[in-house]
C-alpha cells in the first residue's frame, strides 16, 4: 500500500505538508479492504463449501435463501448475532471475553502482509514471513484461553488439544516456508513472488522435486495449523461437543468461525506466495523495453507511471490471478474436508513428528546443498543469458513440473473411473 | 490396478517409505471418489416446489434399479375404505383408540333398509396403527401404500369415503364361500383425489389470528414453484 501511496504523491505532485496525511490515509485503507475482503471470503467460502459438500454427498445443500442459495451466509450470521452473548456463572469472565478477540486478532493480524496480487499488499516487510508465522501463534493463545477460561471438561480438553497441535506443526509449518526463504533469498513478501516467474515451471514449487515435498508439508501442516479437517481435534463435534467453543454464543462464537475462515484464506494465499507463483504475470507488452514475455512482478508494475493503462491493466490482471489461484487451493481445502476422516490424536502427533519434521528438515539441508549447484534461474532468465548451469536448473524445472502434470492427469483418471464404474442407481434422470 | 503394498515383509525404512507413497496414493484416490460425486447429479427430490408432480413415476424407477427402495405393499399408509365391500358393522369405528373414523348410518323409511351417508377418516389425526383394519370382515378397510397429501390446511387431511350424503351406499352383504372383489389397493384414495400434489401446498400459509401481513424473509425469498 506504501508503494502505492508513493506514485500518487508522486503523480500528483503533492505537497510534503500533505504526504504524512495521506500515509495515514492509505494505512487506514490498507487495515480496511484487506479486512473486508475477509469477512466476504469468509462467507463466500463456507456457502461454497456447504454446496460443494452437498455434492459430493448427492445432496443439493442450501439453495433456499436468495437464488441459489447465495445469501444463506448472511441469514446464518445474523441469526447468530441475534443470539445472546451468555458468559457461564463459573467461567472466568476476563479471559472468557478476551479469548475469540485475541484468536480473531491473530489471524487479522496476518492478512497485513497478505497481498492481493500486484504491489497491493497491505504491508511489505522485510520480515514478512517471520512476521506471519509469529503473529499466527497468538491463535492458540486465544484458543487455550477460551478452553480454560469456559470452566467445562470439553472446552478444557479442546483447548489442550489445540496448543498440543498447533506448537507441534509450527515446526513443519515454519521450516517448509524456510525452504522458501532460502530459494528466494528474503522474508518479504512482495520478493517473494518477485523471485518466481508467471510460467508453472518457474514457480518456487517447481524449483526441484524438494520444494514440492515442502510445498506438501506445508499444506498439510497449515491444515493443521488452521484445524481444518482432517485436524479438527481442538473442535472434533463428536468427541468433544464444540471443543474450545463449547459454552460460547452470540458474536463471540462468530468470532471463532471467522477465525478459522480468515486462516483458510491466510494458508491458501501463503501456499500461493510461497509456492504458486503469486499474481505474477507476463508483461505482455505493456512495460516499456521490456519484452511481452517477461514476468511483470509487483516491483515491475509498482514502477509503472499511475495514469498509464498498463498499470492498471496488470494491477487488475494480477488480482485476478492471484485470486484464481487462492481460490483453487481454498477449494482443495474444502474438497480435503469432505474426504478425509479426522485423525486420532497419537496419529496426529506420529504424523507430525515421524514424518513431517524430518522430512521437512530432510528437504532443507538437500535444498541448502543444491541451491550451491543449481541457481535459480527461471525461463527468461536462460533466454536473457544462455548458461549450462541455468540450463540443468531449467531441466530441473521441467522434470517437476512434468511431475505434477503426471500427478494431476493420474488424478483425473481416477475421477473417470469412478464416474464410469459407478452404481447404476446414481444416473437416474429426476426434474431439480 | 493399484497393488496393495504388504508392510510387513520389508525392513523399517522401507516400510517409512511405502507407508508415504500408500498414504498419498490413498489421500489422492479418495479425493478422486469425492471428486466424481460432484461431478455427478444429486439425488435429492425437492419436495414439494421444484418437483414435477412425478414422484410415483420416481418410486417407479427407483424400483427397477433398486429392489430395496421401493415402499413396501404393508406400509402403513394412508387409510381406504372400499365402500362396495363395506357392510357397514362398524368395527372399525369401535376398534379406532383415537376416534378418528366417524360412520353415520341411518334407515331409508319406506323400503326398510340402512344406508352409510358418512365414511370419513381424518387422517390428519390418524396415527396409522392399523387396529381398525384386524376386524374388518370384508378387507375393506386397508392401509395403502399412498403418503402423498401436503396441503396448507389440515382440513383437506379428512378422507370422505362417502362423498356425497344425498348419494348413500347400501351396506354390503357378505356372501358365503365366495371371494369378496377388493378393488385395487391405492385406487379410491386416487378416485376421489386425495393423494397427489395439491395445489394449495404452494399457498402462503394462513396468516395467525391478528396477524395482518407477514414481513418475514421467507416470505420475500419463498421458493416459486417451476413451471
Amino acid at each position: 500500500m506504501q508503494g502505492i501511496v508513493d506514485s500518487i504523491i508522486q503523480y500528483f505532485q503533492i505537497a510534503p505538508v500533505w504526504t504524512q496525511l495521506l500515509y495515514v490515509l492509505g494505512a487506514g485503507v490498507a487495515i480496511i479492504l484487506p479486512f473486508i475482503y475477509v469477512l466476504l471470503f469468509a462467507g463466500v467460502y463456507i456457502l461454497l463449501e456447504r454446496r460443494i459438500g452437498g455434492r459430493m454427498q448427492s445432496r443439493i445443500g442450501p439453495n433456499r435463501v436468495g437464488p441459489q442459495g447465495v445469501i444463506q451466509w448472511f441469514a446464518d450470521a445474523l441469526k447468530v448475532l441475534t443470539k445472546e452473548d451468555l458468559i457461564p456463572a463459573t467461567a472466568d469472565s476476563p479471559l472468557f471475553r478476551i479469548g475469540p478477540l485475541l484468536a480473531v486478532v491473530g489471524v487479522m493480524l496476518s492478512v497485513a502482509v497478505v497481498p492481493f496480487g500486484g504491489p497491493w499488499i497491505g504491508a511489505d516487510l522485510n520480515v514478512g514471513l517471520l512476521y506471519l508465522l509469529s503473529v499466527t501463534s497468538l491463535v492458540v493463545c486465544g484458543i487455550l484461553m477460551s478452553g480454560w477460561a469456559s470452566n467445562s471438561k470439553w472446552a478444557l480438553f479442546g483447548g489442550l488439544r489445540s496448543t498440543a497441535q498447533i506448537v507441534s506443526y509450527e515446526i513443519p509449518h515454519a521450516t517448509a516456508l524456510l525452504v522458501v526463504v532460502l530459494l528466494a533469498g528474503t522474508m518479504s513478501i512482495q520478493g517473494i513472488i518477485g523471485s518466481q516467474g508467471w510460467l508453472p515451471w518457474d514457480w518456487l514449487a517447481m524449483h526441484s522435486p524438494f520444494a514440492l515435498i515442502a510445498l506438501v508439508i506445508y499444506f498439510i501442516s497449515s491444515l493443521a495449523e488452521g484445524s481444518r479437517v482432517p485436524f479438527d481435534l481442538p473442535e472434533a463435534e463428536s468427541e468433544l461437543v464444540a471443543g474450545y467453543n463449547t459454552e460460547y454464543s452470540g458474536w463471540r462464537f462468530l468470532l471463532f468461525f471467522l477465525t478459522e475462515l480468515a486462516n483458510v484464506w491466510v494458508m491458501s494465499a501463503i501456499a500461493v506466495v510461497g509456492f504458486l507463483g503469486g499474481g505474477n504475470i507476463p508483461t505482455l507488452g505493456l512495460v516499456d523495453g521490456v519484452a511481452w514475455y517477461a514476468t511483470a512482478t509487483p516491483a515491475v508494475i509498482s514502477a509503472l507511471p499511475l495514469a498509464s493503462f498498463g498499470f492498471w491493466a496488470l494491477l487488475l490482471l494480477s488480482f485476478a490471478t492471484m485470486m484464481c489461484k487462492c481460490w483453487v487451493v481454498a477449494i482443495v481445502i474444502s474438497q480435503v474436508r469432505w474426504t478425509m476422516p479426522r485423525f486420532r490424536v497419537d496419529q496426529m502427533m506420529l504424523l507430525c513428528w515421524k514424518y513431517l519434521v524430518p522430512i521437512s528438515f530432510a528437504v532443507l539441508l538437500v535444498l541448502m546443498v543444491l541451491m550451491r549447484f543449481i541457481p535459480l534461474a527461471d525461463s527468461a532468465a536462460l533466454v536473457a543469458a544462455f548458461s549450462g548451469s541455468k540450463l540443468v536448473a531449467l531441466l530441473v524445472r521441467l522434470g517437476t513440473t512434468a511431475l505434477c502434470v503426471v500427478a494431476v492427469a493420474w488424478y483425473i483418471g481416477r475421477v473417470a473411473f469412478a464416474i464410469r464404474n459407478a452404481h447404476d442407481k446414481l444416473f437416474i434422470k429426476f426434474a431439480l | 490396478m493399484s497393488v496393495a503394498i504388504n508392510l510387513e515383509s520389508r525392513g523399517a525404512v522401507w516400510r517409512y517409505f511405502a507407508g508415504i507413497w500408500t498414504a498419498l496414493k490413498n489421500v489422492g484416490e479418495g479425493m478422486a471418489v469425492t471428486m466424481s460425486w460432484m461431478l455427478r447429479r444429486p439425488i435429492t427430490v425437492q419436495y414439494p416446489d421444484r418437483y414435477d408432480g412425478k414422484l410415483n413415476q420416481f418410486m417407479h424407477d427407483l424400483e427397477k434399479v433398486d429392489q430395496g427402495q421401493k415402499l413396501p405393499q404393508v406400509y402403513r399408509g394412508f387409510l381406504e375404505v372400499d365402500m362396495d365391500v363395506c357392510s357397514a358393522c362398524q368395527a372399525c369405528e369401535r376398534a379406532c383408540p383415537i376416534d378418528c373414523i366417524s360412520i353415520a348410518i341411518e334407515k331409508v323409511p319406506d323400503e326398510r333398509k340402512r344406508v352409510m351417508t358418512r365414511f370419513d377418516i381424518d387422517l390428519g389425526k390418524c396415527m396409522y396403527c392399523g387396529l381398525c383394519v384386524d376386524p374388518c370382515p370384508t378387507a375393506a378397510i386397508l392401509h395403502t401404500p399412498e403418503f402423498e397429501a401436503t396441503s396448507q390446511y389440515v382440513e383437506n387431511l379428512v378422507a370422505r369415503f362417502v362423498p356425497d350424503p344425498r348419494k348413500p351406499f347400501t351396506p354390503y352383504k357378505i356372501p358365503k364361500g365366495q371371494e369378496i372383489p377388493r378393488k385395487q389397493l391405492g385406487s379410491v384414495l386416487r378416485e376421489l383425489g386425495f393423494t397427489g400434489l395439491k395445489k394449495d401446498a404452494f399457498a402462503p400459509l394462513p396468516p395467525f389470528p391478528g396477524q395482518k401481513r407477514s414481513f418475514g424473509l421467507h416470505a420475500v425469498f419463498a421458493p416459486r414453484p417451476r413451471p
